[in-house]
């Protein structure tokens, strides 16, 4: 196909898959807190890319094995939810235009003090799985495979977390019918708290994943957030599946894309696609009107 | 009776304040009479895809200036200049870069402009600095041999390099991969997708001419930062080994190796350019950072030289934070270069200086980082006007770096 050998198109699909399901995580947490705060985390890229620094600063220079660190990066998050969602965005009380400064200003303050205790240049952490793994005679890095499953595992978590517990079912329904679920007794005030929790930690991890494959910087956390509103469109707002699918297709261009049309035709590949998407169904693939 | 002697005590006190503050005052007036201030421009990608070249460049540019300051500064006639930057970003934009060489010359009034690392941008700023007669450093060069680009040439006064072209490098390069890894005969290459036409040219018919055959090459974009695609192209050539001619930032070049060790890829792997081999460990692991080479020195191995250590304790001292990136060498080197000119010419003159580094061709007549150092290439460019020194063969074994030999090329 297009000259390119079949072993090299499966191999960049699997690895677009592999990007897509980290971009999975960036985007349910993302549309988890839009779903119950309505309103948009511009600062949910900096959660990310601190998740990625703390793994940074516990595995590399603490010593600390991988999977430790990105057990305290998920803790961090949560925590980070907490306190965002406590003294920045609860006083707020939803307010569109405030609530989109104090997420700017966030994403700022976030991005200044990375700046400033770590420096501006790139920080590698290291491969937790540097050896490649052979599928089919097709070659891939087995720190992808892990990061698929981890991220499979998270939103298998999430899923059974919204479906079987009474606080995910009430987040669920806040989600879906604010005010009814407010009548039933749910307090929004909580599903806000659970939500910016949940969310948090999930930028939080999908950060460490993709720090152990790309090199991290203070800034990283624009592409991410890009990404994650990307897929939340092209998904539909407040869809789980529809997240699932945007940030399928969204992996597959970033796999695919370059080695059929080059870095150009994958940079603006999802952009025309969101373009069309928003003319032909603006609510996204899986969204509601 | 407390209260006047307080009060008088509260009177002396202003007056000694005001004897010292004389004092000192006129201690700082002497000084700023014996130093005059030599503004230079400097002009690199700061921000952007290529902004951990421009810091890392600008960074390099004022440790060599403080180090400079500290010896007594630039002595020219009687007197002594203390050396002031004022560095501005191209943005990897010919637009940008020539506006920032506007705001140099006419507004700044400075003599010497140093940048850019991209032709393009480069080409920009000497539309500025060339008629208003101010000398332009550059950074780098894509095409040494003009074939079909801009650069260095009689054809355009008022440019130097202070750096020698990756391309001298290649054949030494090419020697001790065959002479290291006798089974290695296939090659692929990756390049950035920039005019280096000719640079690439240079690198296949050099690895032929070494009995390598070259089955292929890709380019890759600056900003990129999965490289999987793009190694996933070069590798489906089954190769023995790979040479990067230019990976496009000292950062990236690392992620590169990252992807083909983890997509399997176990050949050696060259790079001759913009690598900086402290990243490679750090970022490939441990693990994988085997059969690394480059031409990209090392300041924190055994074999650096004095005043790469110097600029290395500099870096760690002011940069704490920041992994030393060894582009900073070079950055010292353009500085120290040109100072070195200006002495020797005992003039500002931009084109005295030119004339008096163009004669400071016999070996060894400057020094650079990477010890003694020329300038070359009169029978090649016509002009001597590109800086040839000694570049190590630098590898990386089993996370460790290693300076295993130098060569110092020639430029006729």
């Amino acid at each position: 196909m297009f000259g390119i050998p079949i072993e090299s198109l499966v191999q960049s699909l699997i690895n677009g898959i592999a990007l897509g399901w980290i971009y999975i995580l960036i985007a349910m947490g993302l549309s988890l807190i839009f779903g119950i705060m309505r309103i948009l985390q511009f600062a949910h890229g900096e959660v990310y890319m601190l998740g990625a620094y703390t793994i940074y600063f516990f595995s590399v220079t603490h010593g600390f094995s991988f999977f430790t660190a990105m057990l305290i990066s998920l803790v961090m998050g949560l925590v980070l939810g907490l306190i965002l969602e406590r003294f920045f965005f609860r006083p707020l009380g939803g307010e569109l235009l405030t609530t989109i400064m104090v997420a700017l200003g966030l994403m700022i303050i976030l991005q200044a003090s990375v700046t400033v205790g770590f420096g501006v240049t790139p920080k590698s952490i290291p491969s937790f799985a540097p050896q490649p793994a052979e599928i089919l005679g097709i070659m891939l890095g087995r720190d992808r495979l892990i990061a698929v499953g981890v991220s499979i595992g998270m939103i298998l978590l999430l899923y059974l977390f919204l479906k079987k517990t009474k606080y995910g079912q009430a987040l669920t329904a806040s989600a879906q019918h604010p005010e009814a679920s407010l009548l039933m007794g749910i307090d929004p005030t909580q599903m806000s708290v659970i939500a910016m929790a949940i969310g948090s930690a999930l930028a939080a991890i999908s950060g460490g994943l993709m720090g152990a494959i790309f090199p991290i910087n203070p800034f990283m956390g624009g592409t991410a957030l890009m990404k994650g509103l990307i897929i939340i469109i092209l998904g539909g707002m407040g869809s789980l599946l529809g997240v699932v699918v945007g940030g399928m297709i969204l992996g597959l261009i970033d796999g695919i894309a370059p080695v059929l049309a080059g870095p150009a035709a994958a940079a603006i590949s999802p952009l025309f696609i969101v373009a069309i998407i928003l003319v032909v169904r603006p609510q996204g693939l899986f969204g509601h009107e | 009776m407390v209260r006047k002697i307080f009060s008088l005590g509260g009177l002396g006190l202003f007056f000694l304040s005001l004897i010292l503050f004389n004092f000192v005052g006129s201690g700082e007036a002497q000084e700023a009479k014996s130093f005059k201030t030599l503004k230079i421009g400097t002009i690199s990608p700061i921000s952007g895809p290529l902004g951990v070249i421009g810091l890392t460049w600008g960074r390099g540019f004022n440790l060599c200036a403080d180090w400079l300051n500290e010896q007594g500064g630039i002595k020219v006639g009687a007197d002594k200049y203390k050396i002031q930057f004022i560095h501005e970003d191209s943005k990897a934009s010919p637009e940008a870069a020539a506006a920032a060489a506007n705001k140099l010359v006419h507004q700044d009034k400075v003599k010497f402009v140093i940048g850019d690392v991209l032709n393009p941008c480069s080409e920009a700023i000497y539309s500025v600095t060339n008629p208003a007669g101010v000398l332009h450093v550059l950074l780098y060069t894509m095409d040494p041999y003009r074939e079909d680009q801009w650069g260095l040439g009689p054809d355009n006064p008022l440019l130097v390099l202070h750096m020698p072209t990756i391309t001298l490098s290649y054949d030494s390069f090419f020697k001790y991969l065959n002479k290291t890894y006798p089974n290695v005969k296939k090659l692929v290459y990756g390049v950035a997708n920039y005019p280096f036409t000719r640079m690439i040219k240079e690198a296949i018919d050099t690895a032929e001419a070494n009995g390598f055959k070259v089955l292929g090459g890709e380019t890759l974009d600056y900003g990129w930062t999965d490289f999987y695609p793009f190694m996933t192209a070069l590798l489906k050539n089954k190769p023995d080994g790979i040479f990067i001619i230019h990976g496009g930032g000292p950062d990236l070049v690392a992620v590169e190796i990252k992807a083909a060790r983890e997509l399997g890829f176990k050949g050696p792997i060259i790079s001759f350019g913009s690598a900086s081999p402290l990243l490679i460990p750090t970022t490939v692991g441990a693990q994988n950072s085997y059969d690394i080479i480059c031409n990209q020195a090392f300041a924190g191995a055994p074999e650096a030289t004095k005043m790469m250590k110097e600029v290395k304790k500099r870096w760690d001292a002011k940069f704490p934070k920041e992994v030393f990136i060894d582009d900073a060498l070079m950055a010292w080197d353009e500085v120290w270069v040109l100072a070195q000119g200006i002495e020797k010419a005992n003039s500002l003159d931009p084109e005295v200086v030119l004339k008096a580094l163009e004669n400071m061709n016999k070996p060894g007549s400057l020094n650079t980082t990477f010890g003694p150092g020329s300038m070359g290439g009169l029978k090649t460019l016509g002009v001597n006007r590109m800086l040839v020194r000694p570049f190590p063969v630098t590898v990386v074994q089993k996370g460790k770096i290693s300076m295993v030999k130098w060569v110092t090329p020639e430029l006729p």
